[in-house]
């Protein structure tokens, strides 16, 4: 496979940053390509040169905005005109990276070393920290609108210790960072990159003794744990629980797998006062005394997610030692000896990044929990057809809009499992898809008794000369095994029967891991016509299943 | 300063530029290795980072500064930037 093009783009020397990035693994799909030195408003000016899928935008604040180099140097400027000076900039960029499937942007960071006003730079109408303030505020303002556009805050790449200019580098080369800064750097777009391809971490797995409280609970009790209280350990903790429950609001869900006694353990997380983490904050658990790595792929399995989904945080270095061989693909940071180093060790990892925040993502553990529930159910319950009924499943069809793009763009590059062809699209690469006559695409969303599953679906469909395709058959494995697929492909069915379609064919391409598919489409009442294509005539009915409703959502 | 101390920091400066190198074109740490003119893998703005980290380790480790980024280096293909050699030897000669 050719590499895409990646677009470099400064005011100063940008090529090291090109450099680390061709030996970096996040971008080994990309060839990097430098702009010429200097020439930031002559390249915007002009259409990006074909097949640039992407492009880092990263400029001096003085470099680009005139009225700020004017300002660094003491002059007085209005505040104004350097604002429309970044609208000006701002809307050259929205236009030349429009259509690429991601823009990385920097925020604009003051000059190195440069004291501007001392204790007056913070005053408004005076002050270059103020105005670069303000600057920074407008550009990520302006740039919000452009949904393939991130803006990147440059100022956590600078070395600790705020020693980054690098004076030398500067006037051999026009290079005005240290080396660390531009490695910084790449391993920051690197993250934004994973989470455009969908390939950020969803699930983090604790260990409890010691790593989520102090102490050992299967000797000293749930009363004898260290956690909270007067106590700077205890503190740690407590602090570490709040940090990975911030996560969840996030959309990462929580786990447990732990060595100890099941019941003495959720005796802890249940009944301890100091307790952040209850046990409806976490998706599930596996608690006992049996090897963890085990224990940690049947939890996944139950989970519906894939082992590159998962983080494992143990105090235990041979625990951490024996999940990281046994599951190399689940990543099992480093962790500190110290408890107090946790927070920062949890809030320092880089596999979180997401291209866009969903109403899903915040209540993504509490559809965890009400699945637990719904399994619990189901056990209880003699049939599935009996469960199925019981479960009063809704689902509502929209066409994809605007409005839920940043979903529909997270379930096109996240969703693995039931994917029938694992078409990696940006939001915007999306709306324009189905945009075009001859084609439909539908946002599902599911709800039960048990609570709202959310947005968790795609139908795509479209009619050529060669008669109608089913192009995309996405669900979230959270929605999976409850006749949703049946009712989707009944959807799909209908749609190209109202386009004009007298057939639905349906092309599965086979990935590592969407198996889940084929064995829905073998079960399903396609015909299979090929090793990996199956049709549907559309003189008859694809009936959807009795145990679901499916209703057009109402317009929002 | 022995020579071995002074290959200890150009082998630290060769590890910090080789990070911004491909695989295949990394340099080896070795005294033979070729920095400058025929034969070198380096192009200049790779010299430059591997120069600047050197200048860099050698001030902060023995307060000693040398102006190797001045054209009468950086234009001399046989002059101290030759080689890891030459510019163990150049420094050490400096140090006396």
């Amino acid at each position: 496979m050719s590499a895409e093009k990646l677009l470099l783009l400064s005011d100063f020397n940008i090529g090291l940053l090109g450099r680390y990035a061709a030996n970096s693994e996040a971008f080994a799909a990309y060839a990097c390509t430098v702009a010429p030195y200097g020439q930031v408003f002559q390249t915007l000016s002009v259409p990006p040169a074909e097949g640039t899928a992407a492009a880092v935008i990263w400029t001096t604040p003085g470099g680009v905005i005139s009225s700020f180099a004017k300002a660094a140097e003491f002059e007085s400027v209005n505040a104004e005109d350097c604002l429309a000076e970044v609208d000006h900039f701002a809307d050259l960029l929205a236009d030349f990276t429009r259509g690429m499937r991601f823009a990385f942007v920097t925020s604009w960071l003051m000059p190195p070393v440069h004291r501007g006003y001392g204790m007056l730079d913070w005053r408004a109408g005076i002050g270059l920290s103020h105005l670069l303030a303000r600057m920074n505020l407008r550009l990520a303002e302006r740039l919000s609108a452009e949904s393939n556009v991130y803006l990147f805050d440059a100022a956590r790449w600078m070395t600790a210790g705020g020693v980054h200019a690098a004076a030398r580098m500067w006037y051999a080369a026009k290079v005005p960072y240290r080396n660390e800064v531009f490695e910084n750097a790449v391993r920051d777009f690197g993250a934004g990159l994973r989470a455009i391809q969908g390939e950020s971490r969803k699930l983090v797995v604790v260990d409890l003794d010691n790593t989520l409280w102090g102490d050992i609970v299967g000797e000293t009790g749930w009363s004898g744990i260290r956690l909270g209280g007067i106590d700077y350990l205890g503190e740690a903790f407590r602090d570490f629980q709040r940090a990975l429950r911030s996560l969840t609001r996030k959309g990462i869900q929580l786990a447990i797998v732990s060595k100890n006694d099941e019941t003495v353990a959720m005796q802890a997380i249940d009944e301890h006062p100091e307790m952040l983490l209850r046990r409806t904050d976490f998706s599930g658990w596996r608690i006992n005394w049996n090897d963890k790595a085990e224990n940690l792929q049947s939890l996944v399995a139950e989970l519906n997610l894939g082992l590159s989904s998962v983080v494992f945080i143990d105090d235990n270095p041979a625990e951490r030692d024996r999940v990281r061989s046994a599951c190399p693909d689940v990543l099992v940071p480093e962790w500190p000896a110290d408890p107090c180093a946790y927070v920062s060790a949890l809030l320092a990892l880089d596999c979180f990044e997401s291209a866009g925040v969903t109403v899903e993502d915040r209540t993504r553990t509490s559809m965890y929990v009400a699945e637990r529930e719904r399994r619990g159910a189901r056990q209880e319950t003699a049939s599935v057809g009996d469960w199925l009924q019981r479960l009063q499943t809704r689902l509502r069809y929209a066409p994809v809009t605007k409005d839920q793009i940043a979903r529909v763009a997270q379930l096109y590059n996240k969703t693995n499992q039931l994917n029938l062809s694992t078409r990696r699209m940006t939001a915007t690469e999306i709306l324009n898809w189905a945009g075009c006559p001859g084609r439909a695409m539908f946002a599902i969303s599911v709800e039960d008794r048990f609570g709202d599953l959310g947005l968790s679906g795609i139908v795509a469909v479209e009619v050529t000369d060669e008669g109608g395709q089913l192009l995309d058959f996405i669900l979230s494995c959270r929605a999976m095994g409850r006749k949703v697929e049946e009712a989707m492909l009944h959807l799909a069915a209908e749609e190209l029967r109202r386009l004009g379609a007298r057939t639905m064919q349906v092309a599965y391409i086979p990935t590592e891991r969407n198996r889940p598919t084929l064995d829905v489409l073998a079960a399903s009442k396609l015909v299979k016509c090929g090793r990996h294509e199956y049709r549907f005539e559309l003189s008859n009915a694809y009936d959807a299943p009795i145990e679901i409703s499916i209703e057009p959502a109402e317009p929002r | 300063m022995e020579q071995i101390d002074i290959l200890t920091l150009i082998y630290a400066s060769i590890d910090e530029t080789n990070r911004q190198l491909p695989v295949d074109g990394r340099l080896e740490k070795s005294p033979d290795t070729l920095l400058l003119g025929d034969g070198s893998q380096l192009d200049s703005l790779s010299l430059i980072t591997f120069v600047v980290a050197f200048e860099e380790a050698l001030e902060q480790t023995h307060g000693a500064r040398y102006n190797l980024l001045d054209e009468g280096f950086l234009g001399n293909p046989e002059g101290p930037l030759k080689s890891v050699r030459t510019l163990a030897t150049f420094v050490e000669q400096m140090r006396g």
